[in-house]
């Protein structure tokens, strides 16, 4: 069963998101989202700056190792792909930070609350601002047509 | 298991309305969103009616069908002295039937004591003042709170707190509750009840409430358009009045029969929006919709009427039911 795991490149490891990804790693994982299925020196072949192969080689059996890449061998050489959406990844992400808040002591999941709510009333202020400004302006464009 | 005879019509009408009804309800339910879509294409007035009366179409049908042919055929040809055994399923059917009228009725039960609660509160600490232009007297409300709402559903009253008395401007208040007066005109809390009357796919369980979340965001629109009477002077006013409630803050979530300024749940900046832009398209389809669905009412009376004068037809009916119940 394992073998047919390990043929088929899908990874045995759950997905960690918690942890923060470094930034060599949101660049890899960027490459990978855009480009799909790759090999380490297709990834270092798009970097923004010149890295070791075997730098490169280790950033991605890293987040092999962290569930967040599937790979599967082809000729000699490992090809890499991600195992989540960028979109999934981000939710899950957001989902396991909730979640830790919610478990923690209740200090923490007032705090979690209470940046919810000044979120959505900052949001409320702006989009009433924004409404404001709207009203004034159509208020002005019809003055001025009333005028002509 | 054996039922007397009325009892047995009972559960006829029960089980084959539950069944009608049902059958129609999913069909509204899974062709709600094209539905609404549809409305879209409506001046918000017409899209309130042509909403209401798609809603009603499932408990008119199958009262309709109950009332016209259930019920006559199993009078004339079901005889009154036996006592017959009737299936497990058919007693669930009319049990549920009965379940469905029954928590319509709590519902609208919970919701009329609430409003009347909520009435005879305010009765006891609100001054009565009267506006200019609004016809009926305005109950003002000593509060901070952003409360201005119609409230009841036979003589509605309009509810102003003085937090809103002060933060408008006299313009503002005057569009603002002229929107008010636009929903009692329209008997906006009285549809409000159907809307609660009106049973449900499956006891204690809302299926309609995309449509009826609809209807009320075309009630909103279609108010304020009466409010405005498409005056793009009066529209800015109202939508300055909007903004500047809001800006009290949450409104408190008002009782089921109360219809508030700004409802909690619907999206202020579409509707601001709205009235910054108006439109003066001019639809045809309610018309032609109305045309259509007293086509369909006629035709059915014709058929009706063809089915009760053979007496052939009803027996066949009534032959059917009895497998059914059976």
């Amino acid at each position: 069963m394992f073998r047919f795991w390990k043929m088929r490149g899908i990874n045995q490891h759950e997905p960690v998101v918690s942890s923060p990804l470094g930034h060599l790693e949101k660049s890899v994982m960027e490459i990978l989202w855009l480009r799909g299925e790759s090999s380490v020196r297709d990834v270092a072949d798009h970097l923004d700056r010149p890295l070791a192969y075997t730098t490169v080689m280790t950033t991605l059996d890293r987040l092999y190792k962290k569930g967040l890449l599937d790979r599967r061998k082809e000729d000699r050489a490992f090809l890499y792909s991600p195992r989540m959406t960028r979109d999934e990844f981000a939710r899950a992400r957001a989902g396991d930070l909730v979640a830790g808040f919610l478990a923690g002591p209740q200090p923490s999941r007032d705090l979690l609350v209470s940046c919810f709510l000044d979120a959505v009333g900052q949001h409320d202020v702006e989009m009433l601002g924004e409404l404001e400004k709207k009203i004034r302006d159509q208020r002005k464009r019809l003055r001025r047509r009333g005028r002509q | 298991m054996t039922l007397p005879y009325v009892l047995r019509l009972i559960c006829l009408c029960a089980a084959a309305f539950f069944l009608v009804h049902a059958a129609l309800g999913l069909l509204l339910r899974l062709a709600a969103r094209p539905i609404i879509q549809f409305a879209h294409r409506m001046k918000p007035r017409e899209a309130t009616h042509f909403l209401l009366l798609v809603r009603f179409l499932p408990v008119a049908a199958s009262s309709f069908v109950v009332l016209s042919i259930c019920l006559p055929s199993y009078l004339w040809f079901e005889s009154g002295a036996t006592k017959e055994n009737v299936g497990a399923g058919f007693v669930i059917a009319a049990l549920l039937g009965a379940l469905i009228w029954i928590a319509s009725l709590l519902r609208v039960g919970r919701a009329v004591a609430a409003a009347g609660q909520l009435v005879r509160k305010w009765k006891e600490s609100c001054t009565e003042s009267k506006f200019p232009g609004v016809s009926p007297p305005v109950e003002i409300l000593e509060s901070d709170a952003p409360v201005l709402l119609l409230a009841g559903v036979l003589r509605p009253r309009l509810v102003l707190s003085s937090g809103v008395l002060r933060s408008l401007s006299p313009q503002q208040l005057h569009s603002a509750l002229r929107h008010e007066e636009a929903h009692r005109a329209s008997r906006d809390n009285f549809k409000r009840l159907l809307l609660l009357l009106s049973p449900e796919i499956f006891p204690f369980a809302r299926s309609f409430d995309l449509m009826d979340e609809a209807w009320a965001l075309f009630s909103e629109w279609a108010a304020d358009d009466d409010a405005s009477g498409s005056n793009p002077e009066q529209s800015l006013t109202l939508a300055e009045s909007l903004v500047r409630v809001a800006r009290m803050g949450a409104a408190p979530r008002p009782a089921p029969l109360c219809t508030s300024f700004i409802p909690p749940d619907q999206d202020l900046a579409a509707r601001v929006n709205r009235l910054l832009l108006p439109s003066s398209f001019q639809s045809e389809l309610w018309r032609r919709l109305r045309a259509i669905f007293a086509g369909t009412a006629c035709t059915l009376l014709v058929l009706l009427t063809f089915v009760l004068s053979r007496p052939s037809a009803l027996q066949s009916v009534h032959q059917l039911l009895e497998r059914l119940s059976h």
